[in-house]
């Protein structure tokens, strides 16, 4: 393999690695807090691209290219986001003791979101613009520009998560409520206002995800159901409620079906990281970092 | 379909009594239907009557096989690992084309073999077909859920950690209710094929098995008949809004959050919260006639 082959090869599995963290660590963090997975996170992220399609069909002539994405990005997290602890308030938190009836539930949301999508746009595949065309030619290699910006917008966010978690106050609250939500309690955390506040970021993480990928991928109502089977692998293999382990299976993913997309064919990507995904279920039911339940 | 659906929505049933809902239901289907399909045509040419109990033993040795690592989880977690088995499974049906036929499926399926004179060209012949297999399973399960492994498994179902405490061993009776239950949905998947004459993945898709689930947690997983009555309530929404087919998800969707949230037990628990209404009304009324 050449040098320029091999930096290509990195490139593009750093890329789909940030790609796959930003939309999987979204819904670890819910979990880890709400104990239970939420269905909708995928028609979140699809949300998401579609508000940066609708801002960039209106502004696109206007405003120069990477202010509106950013634009995009930050008005999707916001909007999401919000829809986000609406749902979270609205529906979860009155069937909050049983899990599975929340999971059910976010099922049937997930479902009504894209029937709405559905009526409200159509199944034509739409698209944002891409922002950032042209490639860097690196020794052979053509890496294209717009990776690197999904490289970028992936670290800064999940550093920010990261940062929000460790070292303010609300996120180590909300970490607290994660391990042990009656001691939260105990300790004047409510425990509404952490999964509220889970729901959010998780949320508005998908939307950001959804934004900076429709410049590459196509947006429709069913986008949704795709991503959300990889994201559950990673956060399964990752160890639900550990962002460490997600962070380290989607890594793992993205070089991995970069590698098969590569050496094999693309269409064996979702049987290998299912077979994966069983095996390490089988040896490690709680994933790589989870803890013991 | 709906003798077809009703095997589904029973055997779904008997595994979700305990608390644990397979998204791999409909693929396993899917298996029973391939396997009989290929038993009947590609690799040998066996009769119908042979092919319908094998393709039911497909599926339960494939649910045997994923028992293991998929029964070690709970809740959430168990969802999650029958929908990677499931999307495993159904990724199999599509990559390998030469034998399962790929994204097109199998063609030319037969109709079962006459049998005491009974042709089963005439789609007639065949609804009657499927509706006395649908009523054996039903009765086969019914007799189940009476038996003593039923009662074993509610038991499990409210509390395992307290069957295992006298010596249950919790699971191996998982296990065979995963397994019956995949069983039937083979069975299921059989006459799917042999009804439909093709069968191709498009036929098992995600939509169908959110389906089963919104039928089995409308009605009610507590009782026998729930969801039998999700099963009608729904098929009958299903036809009435036939103009609408593309809305069906939304309205399926609806229709689960709604009931999640304010019957979670399901249509069946409807009489039961009732009651103290009921009586309420009764009282009143007796109470206005005495005055009067």
């Amino acid at each position: 393999m050449t040098p320029g082959e091999l930096l290509q090869f990195i490139y593009n599995s750093l890329s789909l690695s940030a790609y796959y963290l930003l939309f999987a660590v979204g819904l670890a963090l819910v979990f880890g807090v709400m104990k239970t997975v939420n269905f909708a996170h995928g028609e979140l992220y699809m949300i998401g691209a579609y508000i940066g399609c609708v801002l960039f069909s209106f502004f696109a002539g206007g405003v120069p290219g990477p202010l509106l994405l950013f634009i995009a990005v930050v008005v999707s997290m916001l909007v999401v986001g919000g829809l986000g602890i609406a749902i979270d308030q609205g529906l979860f938190r009155r069937v909050r003791a049983d899990l599975l009836t929340v999971f059910l539930m976010s099922l049937g949301l997930s479902y009504i979101l894209q029937g709405l999508a559905y009526e409200v746009f159509g199944d034509v595949p739409k698209g944002i613009l891409p922002v950032f065309p042209g490639v860097f030619p690196i020794t052979g290699a053509a890496l294209p520009i717009e990776r690197l910006v999904t490289i970028i917008g992936a670290v800064t966010l999940v550093g920010l998560l990261w940062f929000f978690l460790e070292r303010t106050n609300l996120g180590r609250g909300l970490r607290a409520s994660a391990q042990d939500s009656e001691a939260g309690t105990l300790q004047g955390i409510s425990f509404n206002k952490v999964t509220a506040l889970a729901m959010a970021v998780g949320s508005a993480l998908a939307a950001a995800a959804g934004v900076l990928i429709g410049c590459r991928l196509m947006v429709y109502p069913w986008v949704g159901e795709t991503v959300i089977m990889k994201a559950f692998i990673i956060v399964i293999v990752g160890g639900m409620g550990s962002i460490g382990g997600t962070v380290i299976a989607a890594c793992l993913f993205g070089f991995l079906d970069s590698a098969i997309q590569t050496f094999l064919s693309t269409e064996f990507t979702t049987m290998i990281d299912v077979l994966i995904m069983l095996a390490v279920l089988a040896w490690r039911p709680q994933g790589l970092l989870g803890r013991e339940r | 379909m709906s003798c077809i659906n009703l095997i589904l929505v029973m055997s779904f049933s008997l595994i979700a009594v305990l608390g644990r809902i397979s998204f791999a239901h409909i693929a396993v289907m899917a298996l029973g239907a391939y396997a009989s399909t290929l038993l009947t045509t590609k690799f040998l040419s066996l009769s119908f009557w042979l092919a319908l109990p094998l393709g039911g033993l497909a599926a339960a040795l494939f649910a045997l096989l994923i028992s293991y690592p998929v029964l070690r989880t709970r809740g959430v977690s168990f969802f999650l690992s029958t929908v990677a088995a499931g999307i495993a499974l159904t990724q199999v049906f599509i990559r390998f084309p030469l034998i399962f036929g790929g994204n097109y499926g199998i063609p030319g399926i037969p109709y079962p073999d006459a049998i005491l004179g009974i042709d089963f060209a005439s789609p007639i012949a065949r609804y009657y077909l499927m509706l006395a297999v649908a009523l054996l399973s039903v009765v086969i399960i019914y007799r189940l859920r009476k038996s003593r492994i039923g009662t074993t498994i509610k038991a499990v179902a409210s509390s395992d950690s307290l069957c295992e405490s006298v010596g249950i061993n919790t699971f191996r009776y998982e296990t065979l209710i995963f397994v019956v239950g995949s069983f039937f949905a083979g069975i299921a998947g059989v006459l799917f094929a042999h009804h439909q004459g093709v069968i191709a993945p498009e036929n098992f898709t995600m939509d169908y098995m959110f389906k089963v689930i919104v039928w089995t947690i409308v009605g009610g997983t507590t009782t026998f008949v729930g969801p039998i009555i999700g099963l009608v309530m729904l098929t009958l929404v299903s036809e009435l809004t036939r103009h609408l087919a593309h809305l069906i998800p939304l309205i399926y969707g609806v229709v689960i959050v709604v009931v999640l949230l304010f019957l979670p037990q399901g249509l069946v628990s409807i009489p039961r919260r009732m009651s103290p209404l009921v009586r309420k009304i009764q009282n009143m009324i007796k109470r206005v006639v005495r005055w009067g």
